[in-house]
């Protein structure tokens, strides 16, 4: 290539990078640009132009989608402030899929795909996220939260009920459940538990976990807020009855759930979904205590 | 003079490139000609900096540009109204900064 023809190149690659109103202007000045450095270069070096002086010129202007960034800011599709947040998701959902063909083996699940979609809907919700706090800055101007630890007390309340009236008591007493919420117009013979399992020590571990889920609401409903140690015991407590619903989920597989077949056959599925959701929660709950925030002077081995 | 000293003092000019480029566009000047004066001047720019630059003044409203093609085709920059009320704003918040880092650096500033 001739020194021309490297110049055309390179103007075509930064006028690529631009709106279409403005390349066909851009290159034509550029172009002529070019020319005049390269010709006060050429008389600089006392030779004719040749391919070292133009690449040297070149080079020093810039990689072309850099110098067209200059001529033109594009926003970006992802800001690069969001950019750990957008890890942090995609890495969730990573975990999130694992965990569901761990807990939930029976169903078709092409993770591999599943992924694919979960980044593609991250990338539209980051990106419309973005545009829009750069075309509506106040209406997502940042306003002051309270923490993490911070629990309503009337939410505090309802977490307290619903789980002593859902969870606890349809997993303690199905039958009952099912009879008491229809006032006894369904036939709740489909959800009788077998022998084996009513009495096995994982039913009774996740009725005494749940009861602890509900005792550490009552704690946050008095003190209004999580503490330390109810965070902790909020992890391991779903952490437990997420294993705890995995092996469920094993156990309804293999028919030993329920006395009835179908019921089995549908809540297999359920306890793995269960399951991912309450490791998840549990996962959550170990992230926020590990990226706690204490505020303290950095050591001499801490980066500053 | 180290690398460290030169990522300073490219700083140091990037925070007043553009009221060096305004300064210079009293009268119209094409790319390589404003390049010139900035660098002779005391101020050597990179080209990768500046013509892109210009375009930016002008879409900001700041700069008027004329193409001249009766010989090599060159785009001729000036200042503008809005330009010239704009490089006022600037010298007098200019000749305030230098004031005021003056004073700093002879430490008469408490």
């Amino acid at each position: 290539m001739n020194t021309h023809e490297i110049i055309e190149s390179y103007v075509r690659d930064v006028a690529r990078h631009l709106p279409r109103s403005k390349r066909n202007d851009v290159a034509f000045e550029l172009r002529a640009l070019l020319g005049d450095e390269l010709a006060a270069k050429s008389q600089a070096a006392g030779r004719a132009p040749d391919k070292g002086i133009v690449m040297e010129l070149l080079k020093g202007f810039g990689r072309p989608a850099d110098v067209a960034a200059r001529y033109h800011q594009r926003g970006a599709l992802i800001d690069s402030a969001d950019t750990h947040h957008f890890l942090i998701w995609s890495l969730s959902g990573a975990v999130t899929l694992s965990l569901l063909s761990a807990l939930s083996p029976s169903a078709e699940r092409d993770n591999g795909d599943e992924f694919l979609k979960w980044l593609g809907l991250l990338a539209i919700i980051f990106a419309v996220r973005g545009w829009w706090r750069r075309r509506s800055p106040k209406a997502m101007a940042w306003k002051p939260r309270r923490g993490h630890d911070w629990m309503p007390r009337g939410l505090a309340l309802l977490s307290m009920v619903a789980t002593a009236v859902f969870p606890l008591f349809v997993y303690a007493a199905p039958q009952t459940f099912v009879e008491t919420m229809f006032f006894g117009r369904v036939v709740s013979d489909g959800v009788v538990l077998t022998d084996s399992f009513a009495q096995s020590g994982e039913r009774i571990a996740g009725i005494i976990m749940l009861g602890m889920l509900v005792v550490m609401y009552a704690a946050v409903l008095v003190q209004g807020r999580y503490a330390p140690w109810s965070n902790w015991t909020f992890a391991a407590l779903h952490g437990g009855l997420g294993l705890l619903m995995g092996a469920h989920g094993g156990v309804a597989r293999a028919g030993q759930v329920f006395t009835t077949a179908k019921a089995n056959e549908v809540a297999a599925p359920i306890f793995g979904v269960l399951g991912t959701f309450l490791l998840m929660c549990a996962l959550y709950g170990v992230y926020q205590e590990w990226a706690r925030i204490k505020p303290a002077p950095a050591t001499d081995s801490q980066p500053k | 003079m180290g690398e460290r000293d030169n990522t300073g003092l490219a700083e140091l000019r990037r925070g007043v490139l553009v009221l060096a480029v305004l300064s210079r566009l009293r009268t119209p000047q094409y790319g390589y000609s404003l390049r010139q004066a900035l660098a002779e001047g005391g101020m050597p720019i990179e080209e990768g900096t500046l013509y892109p630059l210009l375009r930016r003044l002008e879409s900001q409203g700041l700069l008027a540009s004329e193409w001249n093609t009766e010989q090599s085709p060159r785009r001729y920059y000036r200042l503008n109204a809005e330009g010239e009320r704009m490089l006022a704003a600037l010298t007098e918040a200019w000749r305030e900064q230098v004031r005021v880092m003056n004073s700093f650096l002879e430490g008469r500033a408490q």
